[in-house]
């Protein structure tokens, strides 16, 4: 009965005009640049962190929230009329959603995207509702041992679970990241490192100016070999009205829930998102209906692609949320943000903040409902989006990045940093190496090291002493178990074929 | 990897990798503590103990990379194309992206002369030009509409100054 009291008391929270209308403003912001390919989640949050800086940090939250589950609902426009998904997790949508499209049913795909998404981010945060309480009253016994335990853990994870890369490339992608994170006035001991006699470093190199730089900036750069050939881009048109009948939608629910509660407890693992869920409930749909017309535009894809991707993006909030670990480059932008704005994500929030965290989860319901009546009569006109030339997002994205970083301490050394990141994001490309581990490292990095500093003490510098905490000793076995299965089971059935 | 090139270019990264994490290992032990420092529950570590971890972790994860494409290399080699058929290429630096990162520092550099609306403008226009020849009157309003709105923003409801350049001081 707590969780309907303190959902109550958010709804009151989010209901606020001033809240409603940032909400409102994210989940739109957020459909817009899930809609154009080349622009996510993250490049937006990024770009935008510094109008917040002066906003209330309830409704600004609420806002990055928004376009965070709102860009999850605007991959799937793309994906089904250009076959340019969105964002990554769209490309389900795509395999199904377009061939959809082609045969003229563009509009029946489109409302089935919609409806699984909603249905998706609806149980996606009423799970999210229902977890947060236990994991905060179990993370709130943690101490600086399971803390530092718990964010290790976290970062094998994002290694363990990386994909297209390898594990030694994600780990100095952390290294990276960490290394970034010790320049500066070192927050213990007041030393300061690393920063060559230059007072500019001394304050350390902010996370928005990496994150700007690394994710905002460089994109722009990587997609500039498409800017000449894609700022024309046509959509297939939407024939016929975009509406689902009743008996489709209970045809469709089963197929929708196995595919957001899949969605959602893949989301909760750090470094774990939507590019594995989502196939992971296409193909488990595939078992389920081997009849279908896979491939060749079967509906039950695009339910299973949209209800996951929606519902793992709530998973991605459960972590972020009741530990203030991000799982994600989004999260960890989104973390930052919170940070940026005072907020210290964790259980301690729940305790000390609870209007603001339930007025969020409260958000979510609302966003998800407007985001619904959003697409169901009005996707015609969200689809003319696709057609805004590139090259004006584009320059948009890279006069904010400018703007963004020169307000951070308000220099021009902050820019000229954005600057080298955005080469280092490029060399980090072209050599494979993962931007999401190093960005979650940056963040991190000084908890871990106070933690650790912690740590030592508590365990009166025994690493028996710190071993032996059961808490500890789970994290630590779970971190080595995320490195080695996936590798044994892979050698196991490598060498299974040969045989 | 399925390519000679593929292998030689993961050795090249993994001595980056250990290049760079050396460079790194090395600066952390300039890390000089100041003054006495008590042992509290806040700093039990020394401020170079985290640098000089994370620089080792580094050289060891180079080893780590370059290893295992040395191996690969020695062993297949011979049986490998240079090149591999369905490689996908990944440019570093591109014709755009070098006129985007110069004009960029270009306008980094006369930002405080101009001021931002004229430096932005001129960078605006001059990279929309570039990146599509021949729609001026829409690259025009849409750089002074964007840049002036920006402007405004942060100026008068943000409150962060952005330079107004030797012009309108």
């Amino acid at each position: 009965m707590e969780v309907f009291s303190n959902l109550f008391m958010g709804l009151q929270v989010a209901l606020t005009p001033i809240n409603f209308i940032f909400a409102l403003c994210g989940v739109v912001l957020g459909q817009v640049v899930g809609i154009l390919p080349g622009l996510g989640p993250i490049v937006t949050i990024a770009v935008l962190l510094p109008f917040t800086y002066s906003l209330d940090p309830v409704a600004a939250i609420m806002a990055f929230s928004g376009i965070y589950y709102g860009s999850q609902f605007g991959g799937a426009i793309s994906a089904i009329l250009v076959n340019a998904p969105g964002t990554e997790a769209a490309i389900i949508t795509a395999l199904e959603g377009y061939p959809m499209a082609k045969a003229g049913r563009a509009g029946k795909a489109l409302a089935t995207a919609a409806v699984s998404s909603f249905v998706g981010g609806i149980i996606g945060t009423i799970l999210l509702t229902v977890l947060s309480g236990p994991m905060t009253d179990m993370v709130i016994l943690f101490a600086a041992p399971e803390y530092f335990a718990l964010m290790i853990f976290a970062l094998v994870c994002i290694s363990g679970f990386s994909e297209n890369t390898t594990l030694p490339k994600c780990c100095f992608s952390i290294c990276v990241g960490a290394a970034i994170g010790t320049i500066g006035i070192d927050s213990a001991t007041g030393t300061t490192r690393l920063t060559f006699g230059n007072t500019s470093l001394y304050e350390g190199i902010g996370f928005v100016i990496v994150a700007i730089g690394m994710f905002a900036f460089a994109e722009v750069l990587r997609n500039l070999t498409n800017i000449h050939s894609e700022h024309k881009t046509e959509a297939v048109r939407v024939s016929g009205d975009v509406k689902i009948s009743f008996a489709e939608v209970k045809e469709l629910l089963p197929t929708q829930l196995r595919s957001a509660i899949t969605g959602f407890f893949i989301g909760v693992l750090p470094g774990v998102g939507s590019t594995t869920s989502t196939p992971l409930a296409y193909l488990t749909e595939k078992k389920f209906y081997p009849k279908g017309n896979w491939g060749n535009g079967e509906v039950r894809g695009v339910a299973s692609g949209e209800a996951s991707n929606n519902s793992c993006a709530m998973g991605a909030l459960v972590p972020l949320l009741t530990m203030g670990i991000p799982g994600s480059g989004t999260t960890a932008i989104m973390l930052s943000a919170f940070m940026i704005l005072g907020i210290q994500p964790g259980p301690l929030l729940f305790q000390n903040n609870p209007e603001m965290v339930w007025g969020l989860i409260a958000s979510f319901f609302i966003g998800t409902c407007i985001l619904l009546a959003i697409n169901l009569p009005l996707v015609k006109y969200c689809a003319k989006i696709v057609e805004i030339p590139t090259n004006f997002l584009f320059m948009s994205v890279l006069l904010l990045a400018v703007v963004g970083s020169f307000s951070v301490s308000q220099r021009f050394f902050d820019v000229w940093m954005m600057l080298l990141f955005a080469v280092v994001g490029l060399l980090f490309s072209k050599f494979k190496f993962p931007l999401t581990p190093c960005l979650v490292s940056l963040l991190l990095i000084d908890s871990i090291e106070v933690n650790l500093s912690r740590s030592f003490v508590i365990c009166d510098h025994s690493f028996q002493a710190f071993i032996s905490r059961p808490i500890v000793a789970l994290f630590m076995f779970l971190a080595v178990a995320v490195i080695v299965v996936p590798r044994a089971f892979k050698l196991y059935k490598k060498k299974k074929a040969q045989a | 990897m399925k390519s000679k090139k593929e292998l030689k270019q993961e050795i090249f990264v993994g001595i980056g990798a250990i290049v760079a994490s050396v460079i790194y290992f090395c600066m952390a032990f300039s890390i000089k503590q100041k003054g006495l420092m008590l042992t509290t529950s806040a700093n039990s570590l020394t401020p170079d103990t985290v640098p000089k971890i994370i620089g080792l972790i580094g050289i060891i994860v180079g080893f780590a990379i370059m290893i295992p494409a040395i191996i690969k290399y020695k062993k297949e080699a011979a049986n490998l194309p240079d090149v591999a058929e369905d490689e996908v290429k990944i440019p570093f630096m591109t014709k755009d992206r070098i006129v985007i990162i110069a004009s960029m520092c270009a306008y980094l550099l006369l930002i405080e002369i101009l001021g931002y609306i004229i430096a932005t403008i001129l960078l605006a226009v001059g990279l929309l030009t570039y990146l599509e020849k021949g729609n001026y009157k829409k690259n025009i309003l849409f750089a002074v509409i964007f840049v002036v709105a920006c402007f405004l923003i942060f100026n008068d409801v943000l409150q962060i100054w952005l330079p107004l350049g030797i012009f309108f001081e």
